[in-house]
């Protein structure tokens, strides 16, 4: 193997770890700080792909989709969780089963809605072309999308280590029910990480741009990927990336 | 005299069920409801050995159906591949692969509770998945195995459609009456005692580790058994068999009947196969009607169909 | 699956197993039809009491409208009603009644739905099946003639190997989906090749449904063939394509080849332009210069607002068979074997070209059209530039 392909494959390594770390970070927020298992994740991944296609159909922009999809997204989870998962807490089979449902019942509505034919989007002007690197050109959007995952990476870590709220979060995993006897704030901030988490996970789709496709996402894939970030990935951002 | 009228219906009903074909025969859709009716009973047993994990012995299994899917292919090798079509080789061959992979998995996984439990389930079962996925020699890969024969039992063909029910019907009674002898031996107060406190049974003296695999045995070789009745059914064996899909569709018959029941997984088969195959025709989004069912079970009627209508008669007695 | 046709015990059984392999290897799509009758019940049974002339008659059509395969599923049923629209709603006189099922691209409820089909509502024909699987499924339950208005990965792949390494293009690095047709594509495609002393250099298999083109599409980059024949559908397609784009190959000298449907109109719509210069084989396009296809072409578009695709074509095709079939039986369709007899001979001008099936595969023998894409008046399309004609399915 020459270092030129060494250093591609690398940076397409890199590009598609960076997408999985954005998707599985909602994932793992949710499930770390709410003690909540959603395998509904997935299916929000690809919901966040299908509003960011209707927005940019309307719009024709990008960045405003890059905006929209994680706010819609982020409205459902705050409606999502009160409703149904807050009077699941601790009840980690229940929540399973839960959210299996909700993602049979999204992906079947996407298609309803969207129609099941294979969707696509372009990179966004001035993503779409290449960059020279070491070995040749590189896709501008994929080392955008590397960029995109150290930042949300920083970030979080900057909340979660440095502010209030960050300690509050950490205080609620530790004990919820202490934090609650100290103040009332457990109940908002599970709410308010519920929805982020909900947000975040639908970044990825509005950011790559990618392609919403129900049709490639095998329904039932899009149950047990969320668990799983590889697989989702795989039924989610075959475009993501490419498009 | 209670005792021997519950007995006297009972088999009535039983003989009843088993005779399906051949007293609806007049009717003008009965081979169509003695298909539907199989296919029913086929997933009912299946359905039957997850409740034993997941009623019974509080082992949620996200990834039953590699057993199913096991049986299913061992039964279509055994019959294309190694050319025999006696029933009690297909099937033994079918319930002894199952159990074997049963045993592999459930090694490793029998120790781990709760999510842990099913995840690892779910992630041993996508293993198998693509095994059978890519294993294209054996197992027909994408196409799957098709023009399965449906075997002799010593002279008899079952090919004809009733025989095939008749053969169906027999062996869910069978597996009922097995699954409710295990119910009420204390083999079966064990596996309660290990759902409701592990650690009490431990300290009482049982290898709950083991006991918790040997119903992992148990239930993965009836499912295989389930597999291999899908396959002489169907004359067909396909990777979808051993997908997250038919996983996910045995756990909502468990769960919209009722866990830890008989009856529950049974009338959960009913109907989900009510809606998969019959509402479909009619309405478009047969999906969302499954994905509803567990929404609204899961929060309103944790017990299922067994657990509202046990109320309801309660409540109607008092 | 080797082997099965030697099947002693179904031979036994009295299966038909006359139906080869490769006739049923029908990738995403067939318009298969099928007499129908309770044949792996009661050989003998008549089928069923409307199988007579004025009667209504009555079409089973097991098609995906949930699943991956949907859209395919709406296509053929919008042609099914192009076709019964354009003729008063009849087939030789008799009014024709479709019922329609879902598949799901399951293939257990595609069974079952068939078996809906024979004894709940004792269809006449049976039309449509769609992935491969469930076609090997089906086949114990309906009559044993089958006649698919489709292709084989042979009647694709195997023409354009051998025409393009007889005009002097002979070594191909090789990328195709990881499955069964997938595979049977590349492998027809390099009997092709091999026949005018080509070779294949290398080869790239995604999973079918793959995540992640870029490491894939690296290594062909990497490597020194510069002509690479490709098997994608679909979504597969689109990612393929999008990610050569991305990584310049078409820029670096690389030319992309393929069976036609990396490039149908599912394909093209999303990617448009960046699939231009490609070169695929199949057996129609919308470009193709033909009264029927022009006329076909027009109808569809009159009636729907999109262009008609390849499956589209295919269920236009088998509607035509099956009238052209009962009109020769003066709509009977009681003798299964007469009725099968009759779609046997059919043949009639398509819009693909001239239509007859092969005797002894039962598949089209139907010209293949090497095209390339396009992009013409701000449409991407395939436009035609060779065509092999008359292939027929060897069969083996």
């Amino acid at each position: 193997m020459s270092s030129e392909l060494l250093f591609q494959q690398a940076l397409n390594g890199l590009s598609f770890g960076a997408l999985l770390f954005i998707l599985a970070a909602g994932l793992s927020l949710v499930f770390g700080m709410m003690d909540v298992v959603n395998l509904a994740h997935g299916a929000f991944y690809m919901l966040g792909a299908y509003v960011a296609l209707s927005v940019v159909q309307l719009t024709g922009s990008f960045w405003v989709a890059m905006l929209a999809a994680p706010l819609a997204l982020g409205l459902l989870g705050l409606i999502l969780e009160p409703l149904l998962l807050r009077r699941l807490r601790g009840r980690h089979l229940d929540q399973v089963l839960l959210t299996i449902g909700v993602s049979l019942i999204v992906v079947d509505q996407i298609g309803v809605v969207w129609g099941r034919e294979v969707r696509s989007l372009a990179a966004p002007a001035g993503l779409d072309g290449s960059v020279a690197l070491f070995g040749g050109d590189y896709p501008a959007y994929r080392l955008f999308v590397i960029g995109l995952g150290i930042a949300l990476a920083a970030v979080v870590t900057l909340v979660y280590r440095r502010t209030a709220l960050g300690m509050h979060i950490r205080a609620g995993v530790e004990d919820a029910q202490m934090l609650g006897a100290l103040a009332s704030w457990p109940r908002r901030c599970s709410a308010f990480s519920r929805a982020w988490t909900s947000t975040r996970s639908s970044i990825p789709w509005s950011s790559s741009w990618s392609a919403a496709s129900a049709r490639s996402a095998g329904r039932w894939w899009a149950a047990s990927s969320s668990v799983r970030p590889t697989p989702s990935a795989r039924c989610c951002s075959r475009s993501s990336l490419s498009r | 005299m209670r005792r021997v009228l519950l007995w006297a219906s009972a088999t009535i009903g039983a003989a009843t069920l088993v005779t399906f074909p051949y007293w609806t025969a007049e009717w003008e859709s009965s081979r169509f409801a003695t298909t539907v009716l199989r296919d029913i009973l086929v997933f009912a047993i299946f359905a039957l050995s997850l409740d034993l994990l997941v009623g019974r012995a509080g082992m949620p299994s996200l990834g039953h159906a590699a057993f199913f899917g096991a049986g299913a292919y061992a039964a279509g090798v055994a019959t294309q591949r190694l050319g025999t079509d006696q029933l009690p080789l297909t099937l033994g061959a079918a319930a002894f692969v199952a159990a074997a992979l049963a045993l592999l998995i459930g090694t490793l996984v029998v120790r781990s509770e709760g999510i842990f439990f099913l995840m690892l389930t779910l992630a041993f079962a996508q293993i198998v998945f693509a095994i059978a996925f890519q294993w294209t020699s054996v197992t027909g890969g994408s196409n799957g195995l098709a023009g399965i024969a449906r075997p002799f039992l010593g002279g008899i063909d079952l090919n004809p459609p009733e025989r095939m029910y008749v053969l169906v019907s027999a062996t869910f009674l069978a597996v009922v009456l097995l699954l409710r002898a295990v119910a009420g031996s204390p083999y079966g107060r064990v596996l309660v005692g290990i759902r409701e406190n592990e650690r009490r049974m431990r300290a009482l003296g049982y290898d709950t580790a083991r006991i918790r695999l040997s119903a992992f045995v148990l239930a993965g070789s009836i499912a295989g058994i389930a597999g291999a009745l899908s396959a002489y059914s169907l004359r067909f064996v396909s990777a979808q068999d051993v997908g997250i899909g038919t996983s996910i569709r045995a756990f909502v018959m468990v769960l919209v009947g009722g866990a830890g029941t008989l009856a529950g997984p049974v009338i959960g088969a009913a109907v989900v196969l009510y809606v998969e195959r019959i509402l479909s025709s009619a309405v478009p989004v047969a999906e969302t009607v499954l994905g509803l069912l567990f929404v609204a079970f899961v929060l309103l009627a944790r017990q299922g169909i067994v657990g509202i209508g046990g109320a309801a008669w309660a409540r109607m007695r008092r | 699956m080797a082997g099965f046709g030697k099947n002693e015990l179904a031979a036994r059984r009295g299966y038909s197993y006359r139906l080869t392999r490769r006739q049923f290897l029908i990738a995403s799509s067939a318009a298969a039809l099928a007499a129908c009758g309770p044949a792996a019940v009661a050989p003998t049974a008549s089928g069923s009491p409307s199988a007579s002339p004025g009667k209504t008659l009555k079409i089973g059509q097991l098609l995906p409208f949930t699943g991956v395969y949907a859209e395919l599923g709406n296509s053929m049923r919008r042609a099914t009603e192009l076709y019964l629209k354009l003729n008063d709603n009849k087939l030789a006189n008799r009014p024709v009644q479709l019922i329609y099922e879902d598949d799901a691209n399951v293939t257990a409820t595609g069974i079952q739905k068939t078996q809906k089909f024979i004894d709940q509502d004792q269809v006449d024909v049976m039309m449509g099946v769609v992935p491969t699987p469930l076609a090997y499924g089906i086949r114990n339950a309906v009559h044993a003639a089958k006649m698919s208005a489709s292709f084989s990965s042979y009647q694709i792949s195997y023409p354009i190997g051998d025409y393009l390494s007889a005009k002097g293009t002979k070594d191909f690095f090789l990328a195709y989906a990881n499955y069964g047709f997938g595979t049977e594509s590349a492998a027809d495609f390099t009997t092709g090749i091999k026949k005018n002393g080509g070779s294949v250099t290398g080869n790239v298999a995604p999973p079918l449904g793959n995540a992640d083109f870029a490491p894939f599409v690296t290594q062909i980059k990497n490597q020194p063939t510069k002509n690479v024949y490709s098997f994608f559908s679909g979504a597969d397609a689109i990612g393929f394509i999008k990610t050569w784009n991305q990584l310049g190959l078409t820029a670096a000298g690389y030319k992309l080849y393929g069976a036609g449907f990396l490039t149908e109109q599912d394909v093209l719509k999303e990617v448009k332009d960046l699939a231009n210069g490609i070169v695929t084989s199949l057996f129609w396009a919308v470009e193709l210069d033909n009264a029927e296809n022009k006329k076909f072409v027009a109808d569809y578009q009159k009636q729907y607002p999109l262009l008609p695709d390849v499956f589209a074509v295919q269920q236009y095709d088998g509607m035509r068979a099956l009238d052209e079939a009962l009109k020769k039986l003066g709509g009977d369709t009681s003798d299964k074997d007469k009725f099968s007899k009759a779609l046997e001979d059919v043949s009639f001008k398509s819009p693909r070209g001239d239509f007859a099936f092969d005797k002894t595969t039962h598949n089209p023998i139907q010209d293949i059209y090497i095209r390339e894409v396009k992009t013409q008046g701000g449409q991407t399309v395939n436009t035609i530039s060779d065509k092999v004609a008359k292939v027929t399915d060897p069969g083996k």
